[in-house]
This record gives C-alpha cells, sequence and structure tokens, in this order.
C-alpha cells in the first residue's frame, strides 16, 4: 500500500547554504534528487516518513557535465541521459556510456542521476562499477566544510557508505583513462534491458611497453554485498603480463576474495563462476573493443 | 454448381461453392480486413472494465494468509469494522459455504469441488482469509490489517511427489468435498489408458529411452490484471462488469456460489487487456457480488500485480517422465507418458490440464502401436494452478519433442527425418483420440487436413538447417539450431457449444450477437468475417455484439482454442440461415424461386434475369409490408471432431559458455491453421503465443522461500520477454483447407506457445552439447551443466 502522503513533508531550498543547513536538523531530510528509488520506496508504502530535501531548487547543483584538468565532474543532478548525450563522456569514458543506457529505460535515465545511484548503494547498481574503476572521488558537502572521497573507499558493507547524514554529494570526479586502457564492461543479468544484474563486471588495464600490467581496476557489482573492487586480485596482477600464468594466478585469487552473494537473481556458486569467467575473458582481451563487442 | 430443382425442398440451402479445397475467392474471409475495434481500442474510446464510474463504488481488498497450511482458529474482525469508511466484512463466519471448483468449464465440470468463498483452513501462502469492502481502497487495506486472525498453523508440503506419499499432510480434509480422485493422498485427479501393450512394447523395441523433464510455476501476466464491478439493475438484479473468458460460467458459478437463480445475474464482459487461460477462473466476481447484494452498492476488485502472481491462478507444474521404444529405422513403436501435475491447493482444470499433456501430444506419433498415459496431479501448499495456453499440451510437447531429439541422435537421424518417419498425417488417425479426451474418453477422428509435412520443408529452408546443425561458431560463444513439432485441437469435442443470432436491420446491416468471448484476440473481427462472408456484405455491415448474458446466446467462452472453429461455426449457420430467410423473401418479390438466385454484395441477384434486389428492400418488405417478419436466426454449433492445427518451430541460439546465457537469434514457425480467417490476426496469435513460450523456456519462474511464499511476485524480479529481447521472427502460414471447420478454418491460439521450451533446448544441445530437461534454461542452470559435460569427475 501506498504510504500515506500527509506524513511527508518537502523542503526546497533556493541555494546550498540554505540546503546544508537544513542538512543539520536531526534527523537529517533525506535527500531526494530523480526520486527513482525513493518513490518506488513511497508507492510501497515503505519510505519512512518524515521531512525530505530536493536538490532540484538548488542552482548550484543544476549544472552541466564539466571536463577540468583532465577529469569530468559530474554535478548532483547529473542524470544518465546527460552523460550519454555529452560527446566527450561518449569518447572519453565510455563505459559510463555503456553503463547508462543500460539502466531502467528512458524515463529512468533522465530522471535518475549518478549521485542518487551512488548514495542509494545497491551492491547491483549500474552506474557505480565504472565510476569506480575509473577511480572517481565522490565530493560530500555539509555545513562545516567539503571533503572528497574515492569512491572505491565509499562503501563499507551492505547499504554501509562514507556519508554522514548531514552531507550532500555535491559533485563526482572522474580522472580520464590513460589512452592506451584497454576497458571492459560487461552485465550478465536474466534479459537483456531493464533486468537487474546477476554479475556485473567493470575493468581497466594499463599495460606497459613491456606488456606488463601498469594498473588495473577490477569492480564486481551483484557479486558482493557492496560494489567491490578486487584489490587483492588486482595487486597479484600488477607488474605481471597478463599471460595463461598471470590469468590463473588472478583467477585462484579471485576465487578466495569473494564471498558471493546468494539471493533471488542467481546463486553464490554461479556468480562465483561467472565472476572467474569474465575476469579470464577480460585479461584475455586484446583490443579495448572488446568488451562492448561481447556484451550482453 | 447444381442448383437443387426440386420444389419439395425448398428449404435446401443454395451453396455457392460445392466443394471447396481452398481460400481461393473469398471476398472477405482470409482477408486482413480493419480490426472492428481497432479504431476505438486505439483512440482509448473503448470502453473496459474500469473504464466506467460508478457513483458510491466500494473497494474490496483481501486478507491473504500467510500460512501454507493451517487453520483459522479465531478471526476477530471488531477493529477493522470500527475504521471508518468500512462497509462490509467477509470471511468463513458469514458466508454461505457453498463448495465449488473456480475453473469456468462445460457442466457438471471435470475439477473437483473443493474451494468454499472462504474456509476456515488456509491451503497456501496467499489463500483468502477475509475480504473488506470500503469507501477507499487503502481503507479496505487498512482494515485487512486490523482483522485478527489466530492459526493452528499445519504441517505444508511442496512437493508434488512427496505429497502423494502415505503420510504426508493431507490439504483437503473437508468432508463435504466432491470430485477429487483421492483426497486422503493429495490425489485431486487422475487418469489412465493404455494401447496396446507398453511393457511388451518396450521389451521388444531395438532401442529404449526413459527420461524425466520437469516445467514450473508461471503466470498468465496479461496487461490487464483481473478486475470486476458489480451493481443492482433497476430490478435489483446483479450485474457483473468482469474481465472474464467465459461470461457464461461466470454467470453460472456465481449464481451456485451466491445461490440465486442465473435469472437474477446478468454477466457483462465489456473490452479486455488479455486472458490466456488466468481469466477462465471465477473467483472474484462471486466476492464482489456477495458485497453488492449485502450494501447494495456497486463493489470492485482489482488486483495488483503481486496479487495475479500469488493470489491468482498459475500454469500447473508438471513432472513428465517419458518412456520411448523405437525400431533401428527409426519407427517409433511405443510411447509412454506419466505426468504429475503439481494443482496447488486447489484442484481447478487438475484433471483436464494433466488430461491434455497426453491427449494433445500423443497422436503426434500415430504410428506407435503401444501407448500408455497416466497423468496425476497432487494437491500441494502451494499456487493455484489453472487454464494457461497450452493447457497440458505445453507439458506433455515439452518431453515428447525433447526426447525426439535424444532418439535421432542415439540412432545417427537427423532430427527432421525422424520426425517426418513418425508423424501423423492427412487422413490418419490415432488411437489416442478415442481413447483420451478432456476428462474423460475422447472422440476418434481422421485428419481432414494436415499440411505438417509442409510446415516442417518450408521451416528447414527458412533456418538454414542442414548448415546450421553443423556450424557452431569459434571462441566461447556456440550456436545451434533446434526444432519441434507439435499439433494442438479446435474445441474440445462433444462438449464446446457455441450460440450466434444474425438479424437484418432495414439499411442492409446485420446484428450479430454471440457469447464467444474476444479478450483481444480479434475474436469479434474473425467471427464478422465469417458472417460478411456468408452474407456476401462487406465487413461494416456486421455489427456484433459479443459476451452479454442478457442479450447474446449461449458460448462457453474463450478457451480450448474453439473460437473461431466452434462459435465460428455456429456464426455460420446463423448467417447462412439468414441468407435463405433473404433468398426466401427475395423469390417472393422477384416471384422467382429461391435457388435461382443468388447474394452478392448486399443484393439478391436472379441468376436467370440478373435482376437485382437489396437487402434494404428485402428488409424493408419483410419489416413494414408484406408477410411481416423479422428475418433473424439462431444457430448453435457443436463439434465431435477437434481438427489440430500444427506447427513446426525452429529455433537458432547462441549459448555462452563462459556465463551459460542463451541467447535466441532466429525463431521461425510455420503453421498451419486451416485457412486464415484473418491472416494478419493469426500471425499475431502465433508470434504472441511464442513469445509467451520463449519467455517461459528462457526465464520465468516462481521462486519460493522454505515457508511456500513467492519472493519474487513483481516484474523486477519475474522477468517476461519484452519487445527488446525479440529474436528475429519468422512466421509462415502453410494454408490448408479443414473441411470441418468455418470457411476451412482451424484454431491458432494455443499450439505455437508449445513449441519453444523444446526448440531451443534442442537447440542448445546442438549448439554445447548439453541436454536441459527442465525450463527456465538459466544461465545458472545452463553453465552448470555444461561444466558438469566438461568434468565429469568433478561433478
Ligand atoms: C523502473 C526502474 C528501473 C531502474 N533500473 C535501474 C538499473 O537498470 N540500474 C540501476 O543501477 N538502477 C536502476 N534503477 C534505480 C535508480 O533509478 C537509480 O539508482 C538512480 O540512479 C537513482 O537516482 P535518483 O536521482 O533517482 O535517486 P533518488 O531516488 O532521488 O535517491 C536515491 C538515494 O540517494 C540519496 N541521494 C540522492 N541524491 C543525493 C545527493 N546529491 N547527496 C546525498 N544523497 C543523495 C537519496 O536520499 C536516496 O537515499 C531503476 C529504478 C526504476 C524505478
Amino acid at each position: 500500500m501506498r504510504s500515506y502522503l500527509a506524513e511527508f513533508s518537502v523542503i526546497s531550498p533556493r541555494s546550498l547554504d540554505e540546503a546544508l543547513w537544513a542538512l543539520k536538523q536531526r534527523p537529517a531530510p533525506a535527500p531526494i534528487a530523480g526520486g527513482t528509488d525513493l518513490m518506488v520506496l513511497l508507492n510501497a508504502g515503505q519510505l519512512p516518513p518524515g521531512a525530505y530535501l530536493n536538490l532540484h531548487s538548488i542552482p548550484e547543483l543544476r549544472r552541466p557535465i564539466e571536463f577540468v584538468n583532465g577529469e569530468a565532474c559530474f554535478g548532483a543532478l547529473t542524470t544518465y541521459a546527460d552523460a550519454r548525450r555529452h560527446p566527450e563522456i561518449r569518447k572519453r569514458l565510455p563505459m559510463l556510456c555503456l553503463a547508462a543506457r543500460e539502466i531502467g529505460a528512458l524515463q529512468i535515465q533522465s530522471r535518475g542521476t549518478w549521485a542518487g545511484n551512488i548514495v542509494n548503494a545497491s551492491p547491483a547498481a549500474d552506474g557505480v562499477p565504472a565510476l569506480m574503476a575509473y577511480d572517481a572521488a565522490v565530493e560530500l558537502s555539509s555545513a562545516s566544510g567539503v571533503r572528497s572521497v574515492a569512491l572505491a573507499d565509499f562503501y563499507s558493507g551492505y547499504k554501509q557508505t562514507a556519508r554522514r547524514p548531514d552531507e550532500l554529494v555535491t559533485a563526482i570526479r572522474i580522472p580520464v583513462p590513460e589512452k592506451e586502457a584497454v576497458q571492459y564492461y560487461r552485465k550478465v543479468g536474466t534479459r537483456k534491458f531493464q533486468a537487474i544484474s546477476k554479475v556485473l563486471l567493470a575493468g581497466i588495464m594499463v599495460l606497459g611497453k613491456d606488456r606488463r600490467i601498469k594498473k588495473i581496476r577490477l569492480v564486481y557489482a551483484s557479486v558482493m554485498p557492496y560494489t567491490y573492487r578486487a584489490r587483492a586480485v588486482e595487486a597479484v596482477l600488477e607488474g605481471r603480463v597478463p599471460d595463461g600464468a598471470a590469468i590463473k594466478a588472478a583467477v585462484a585469487a579471485l576465487r578466495s576474495e569473494l564471498k558471493p552473494i546468494d539471493d533471488v537473481r542467481s546463486t553464490a556458486a554461479y556468480r562465483l563462476r561467472v565472476a572467474c569467467n569474465l575476469l579470464e575473458e577480460f585479461l584475455s582481451a586484446s583490443s579495448p573493443s572488446r568488451g562492448e563487442a561481447r556484451r550482453g | 454448381m447444381s442448383p437443387v430443382k426440386s420444389p419439395a425442398r425448398p428449404k435446401k440451402p443454395a451453396r455457392p461453392v460445392k466443394s471447396r479445397n481452398s481460400a481461393a475467392g473469398f471476398k472477405v474471409v482470409n482477408h486482413n480486413v480493419e480490426k472492428v475495434d481497432g479504431i476505438c481500442l486505439a483512440t482509448g474510446v473503448a470502453q473496459f472494465v474500469d473504464d466506467r464510474k460508478f457513483p458510491g463504488l466500494l473497494f474490496i481488498k483481501f486478507l491473504y494468509s500467510p500460512h501454507a497450511h493451517a487453520r483459522i482458529t479465531k478471526i476477530d474482525t471488531t477493529h477493522a469494522e470500527q475504521l471508518k469508511g468500512v462497509r462490509c466484512i467477509l470471511h468463513y463466519g458469514n458466508v454461505p459455504r457453498v463448495l465449488h471448483t473456480t475453473a469456468g468449464q462445460g457442466y457438471p465440470e471435470p475439477s473437483p469441488y473443493d474451494a468454499a468463498m472462504f474456509d476456515s483452513k488456509v491451503r497456501y501462502v496467499g489463500d483468502r482469509v477475509a475480504a473488506v469492502a470500503a469507501e477507499t481502497s487503502d481503507i479496505a487495506e487498512e482494515a485487512c490489517r486490523l482483522i485478527k486472525v489466530e492459526y493452528d498453523v499445519l504441517p505444508a508440503v511442496f512437493d508434488p511427489e512427496e505429497a502423494i506419499k502415505a503420510g504426508a499432510p493431507v490439504i483437503h480434509d473437508e468432508p463435504d468435498l466432491r470430485g477429487a480422485h483421492d483426497a486422503k493422498r493429495n490425489m485431486a485427479a487422475h487418469v489412465g489408458i493404455e494401447v496396446g501393450s507398453v511393457e511388451k512394447g518396450l521389451a521388444k523395441a531395438d532401442h529404449r529411452f526413459e527420461d524425466r523433464y520437469e516445467l514450473g510455476y508461471a503466470q498468465h501476466c496479461p496487461i490487464e490484471p483481473h478486475v470486476c464491478i458489480t451493481y443492482l439493475d433497476d430490478r435489483d438484479r446483479l450485474v457483473i462488469r468482469t474481465s472474464t473468458q467465459v461470461p457464461f460460467h461466470a454467470r453460472r458459478i456465481c449464481a451456485q456460489v451466491l445461490q440465486i437463480p442465473e435469472g437474477q445475474i446478468r454477466v457483462i464482459k465489456p473490452r479486455i487487456g488479455g486472458g490466456f487461460g488466468a481469466k477462465q477462473e471465477v473467483f472474484l466476481e462471486y466476492v464482489a457480488g456477495l458485497v453488492t447484494l449485502r450494501t447494495r452498492r456497486p463493489a470492485k476488485i482489482e488486483q495488483t500485480r503481486a496479487e495475479e502472481f500469488y493470489a491468482s491462478r498459475t500454469r500447473h507444474p508438471h513432472i513428465v517422465n517419458m518412456r520411448i521404444g523405437v525400431k533401428k529405422n527409426g519407427m517409433i513403436e511405443t510411447l509412454d507418458m506419466k505426468a504429475l501435475s503439481n494443482t496447488g491447493a486447489y484442484g481447478t482444470h487438475s484433471l483436464t490440464v494433466v488430461c491434455n499433456c497426453g491427449s494433445k501430444a500423443l497422436p503426434l506419433y500415430n504410428k506407435a502401436k503401444n501407448v500408455g498415459f497416466i497423468g496425476e496431479a497432487a494437491y500441494t501448499n502451494l499456487p493455484v494452478g489453472g487454464a494457461y495456453r497450452g493447457y497440458g499440451g505445453t507439458q506433455g510437447f515439452y518431453a515428447l519433442e525433447s526426447m525426439m531429439d535424444d532418439i535421432a541422435e542415439k540412432l545417427g537421424m537427423d532430427p527432421l527425418a525422424l520426425r517426418r518417419k513418425n508423424h501423423i498425417r492427412l487422413g490418419e488417425s490415432s488411437p489416442v483420440f478415442a481413447a483420451l479426451g478432456e476428462g474423460k474418453e475422447g472422440y476418434d477422428q481422421a485428419m481432414a487436413s494436415c499440411k505438417l509435412s509442409e510446415c516442417i520443408d518450408i521451416g528447414e529452408k527458412e533456418i538454414n538447417w542442414a548448415v546450421e546443425r553443423k556450424n557452431h561458431g569459434r571462441g566461447p560463444v556456440k550456436t545451434g539450431v533446434g526444432c519441434a513439432i507439435l499439433m494442438q485441437g479446435s474445441g474440445i469435442p462433444g462438449i464446446d457449444m457455441g450460440g450466434a443470432t444474425v438479424k437484418l436491420n432495414e439499411d442492409g446491416s446485420f446484428n450479430l450477437l454471440v457469447g464467444a468471448t474476444d479478450l483481444g484476440t480479434g475474436s469479434d473481427t474473425v467471427l464478422a468475417q465469417i458472417a460478411a462472408e456468408a452474407l456476401a456484405v462487406p465487413v461494416g455491415k456486421i455489427l456484433i455484439y459479443s459476451s452479454d448474458t442478457d442479450f447474446t446466446p449461449f458460448d462457453v467462452g474463450a478457451y480450448a482454442s474453439s473460437t473461431t472453429y466452434i462459435s465460428g461455426g455456429a456464426v455460420k449457420k446463423a448467417a447462412e440461415n439468414v441468407r435463405r430467410q433473404i433468398l426466401s423473401v427475395a423469390a417472393e418479390i422477384l416471384s422467382e424461386k429461391a435457388d435461382n438466385l443468388a447474394c452478392s454484395d448486399g443484393h439478391v441477384v436472379s441468376k436467370k434475369t440478373k435482376k437485382k434486389i437489396s437487402y434494404r428492400n428485402i428488409s424493408l418488405r419483410s419489416l413494414y409490408s408484406r408477410n411481416q417478419f423479422q428475418i433473424e436466426a439462431t444457430e448453435s454449433h457443436v463439434s465431435y471432431v477437434s481438427p489440430p492445427p500444427f506447427a513446426a518451430h525452429f529455433a537458432k541460439v547462441a549459448v555462452d559458455t563462459e556465463t551459460g546465457l542463451v541467447k535466441l537469434l532466429k525463431y521461425v514457425m510455420t503453421v498451419d491453421c486451416g485457412v486464415a480467417i484473418h491472416p494478419k490476426l493469426a500471425e499475431g496469435q502465433a508470434e504472441g503465443a511464442a513469445m509467451n513460450g520463449i519467455s517461459y523456456a528462457l526465464t520465468e519462474e516462481f521462486i519460493f522461500n522454505a515457508r511456500g511464499a513467492m519472493v519474487n511476485a513483481s516484474f523486477l524480479d519475474y522477468k517476461l520477454f519484452s519487445t527488446r529481447d525479440l529474436p528475429e521472427m519468422k512466421t509462415i502460414l502453410v494454408p490448408s483447407y479443414e473441411p470441418n471447420g468455418p470457411f476451412g478454418a482451424k484454431s491458432i491460439a494455443e499450439i505455437n506457445i508449445n513449441g519453444p521450451a523444446p526448440a531451443i533446448g534442442n537447440a542448445i544441445k546442438n549448439a554445447c552439447g548439453v541436454r536441459l530437461r527442465s525450463i527456465p534454461y538459466t544461465p545458472e542452470k545452463v553453465l552448470k551443466a555444461i561444466r558438469r559435460q566438461s568434468a565429469p569427475a568433478a561433478a
């Protein structure tokens, strides 16, 4: 049953300062951006009654995607559609477009925000893995100041984030990766679109002239209770040539690092197996476009 | 064209074409005319159940059992009654106990009388405990929460094989139960036949095959959920406006449960947003009806999507054990099928669905001398099975057509060659037709039309069989093709009856009144085409009104692939009768013998003098001036044969051996449905059914927790295929002419839902070598099977 609307109030601040001040109240009002997560709860009668903070009335938050110092900068209200439409994003951060176009359908893409996806902290969030693989940082603002947290350090458990209730995500900064970086993005779900993933891997790999791995990022969604960067496996791989032996070692490391979840969408055994297969596929990829060619 | 000269037999129908064997020459039939309700649907003018506003409408919500099996020891509605806006609460303590079946079937129904409107025992999570009618649906829901119920929780059983073992909890222990086969063993239904000797046949066979196939729960997911509104008319009769496939059965069952005469009830079916069998059930109408009778106010029940899943009706899950004996040369000699259906908490359609598992599939390979079938339906503490497009055929063909490919492989034969060698052909019959019908013995029939061989030939080319069978691609993604061949029926022989009334108006238009039920299927259009063809007028001259128990003749309703064939037969008869009346009035006017006259384009024409007289003038005369009478006829149609449509399905898949994902690349259907009255609508039926079957084969499943509660009762986690998941699909209608059908037509509604599970399964086998014997073919299952195959020692 739908929640009882009279139990809810919405604050529409006219400036960022006003918003940050409002967030000092206890309990802090929950921000509402696209509402595509919150409204589902409202309709199901599961949204906690109380005050909500409308972000759309805040002029400072409504800014276009910018590129500064080799970084893309998303605002709090940047949507998936904004990213899909942006030619530079398409060219330099292609995994964000791959992610964006598989999220919901057009309505959700035009309404849902990257920041909302991050803060909602679903283990199956589709926007987060690509951001994390790109080493994105989250800018958190509160009345007491601004700080930046690496997205890879943002989660610590199921729905556990580094954000304090009085903080607002005011920007997401995404460094543009090296030109030669091999990028891999693959979502495995029940059907092609509008399906929550069973396993997702977003990966980046930079090889040196000697074919040794200079840098690697491996981010899994839907496998662990939160979007998970497999740092132990990255450590195994760094400095090695991604040959058969390295792949074997990496898969073995992944097997011991992952403790997959079991739910209605899949089994732990399946998730582990496919997580390993995707890793193998990524590491044996030679061209940057391979990930896209093999999606779905 | 040999006109009957004898004046002694003026009633003999004038037949413009004596013996037809093709659709050539039809003016309306076999043409893609505009759908009669197309514009009003597209513009939103057409009204569905919930599109009419009723002042003072009450909203009804249900309280459902949280337990899979429990006795209600106490029910306290005090707090709920005190909530402002609550008008009526129903539960087992205040409604009459009338055991009935909710299955809308012929009378007496072959399903057990094991359901009460509300009972003191609940039998699955989702069983109804109480209903509240209130001024708003929110109040009704809130009141449901305020009802205090105490339960004595009983042990539950979820596995049908466990349920029929001695010592299992008895789900139906009520003394007034009627019609269940053996309730003490949770056996709702049982049927068994044997032709020849199965055991001897198997013993003698060169090769024996035996395997077990499983199909799980699925829901029909019509775009419009179950919804009904009830109200009292000026004379205090109960009017039920409902999204039903079976208006007349709904009237009869509501009369039974509410204990009032049928004449006190009028059922109206407006436009409907799909049914697929889910709306062949009558389980909401009488609850709303009782609220209306008690409060004298209009009342509405509209199910949510979640309720559609756990509290309405589903496909009966089946475990099918199949045994086949073959000769070295590939001749099938023995077919033996044992099907165990899980009917859930109530036995709706339990006997007939499991019967059809055998009766639809087994005649396909009619050369078999020994045929055995045992069908059993077990009660369990899970959601209730019901009618679902395919109706047992889906389950039966899955086992049969999967095993056919295993046989072909063992014998080193091409799967198509094996099928060609064994399948039923024109003029042939199968002993199964007479031995096994729906719930009882059936009727023998010889195939009067059958283009199955042609279907196979055409599909083989279209899918590029010879090449694709051998081409699996390199890399981790393997491709392959598979096929399945199918037959179904057209109506239930000797049981299904449809009536139609045709009457002539002044302007030469005709009212066509039919009990038949258009669910979005297009049957209003198809029936209008049949009338138009018989009356030699364009479709625009036929004003069809359907499914209103006060105004239209009886019809069993839309199920069993019967409407075009059975109701269409009635329409054709009624139209031909009216045509004879028109000719005899024209004969009076023209002073000619009726036999010398013909109907053409809204006129009667003299074959001799070429004189013409319009239907308008004929009507004006018969209504106003000479020998006045209303030109009108009501005719009924029953058929003792059920001509099967035939089809061959071909699937091309890509199996990703790293993730287990199966991607359907191409789907080809070749279908013999006789003369397609409306080819576009026929193709739509074929493609809709195939998509439904594809989705069932690949993604749809009910997931239950340990307490028997469905945990994925929403479109978020119950995945239907959407248009974006559609493969390249090709539908080819292979025309034949069925002499028993109206203008050569047979059915097409159900057959094509039965192909995808076996065809895709066979394609997966061809692509990567693994044989799956249960659907859906989820990535988890496929990957597991691939792993087991590549590392048999580790299994
Ligand atoms: C039909 C449908 C399909 C969907 N499909 C997908 C899919 O395929 N993949 C996927 O990942 N998700 C999907 N979603 C979920 C949802 O659309 C995304 O998570 C989206 O990114 C949420 O963004 P939002 O702006 O709408 O968040 P909101 O609902 O407004 O907020 C979500 C959470 O974030 C908090 N929040 C929002 N903005 C801020 C901020 N600036 N600072 C601090 N906290 C903030 C809110 O308080 C709330 O807790 C789907 C949702 C629907 C309804």
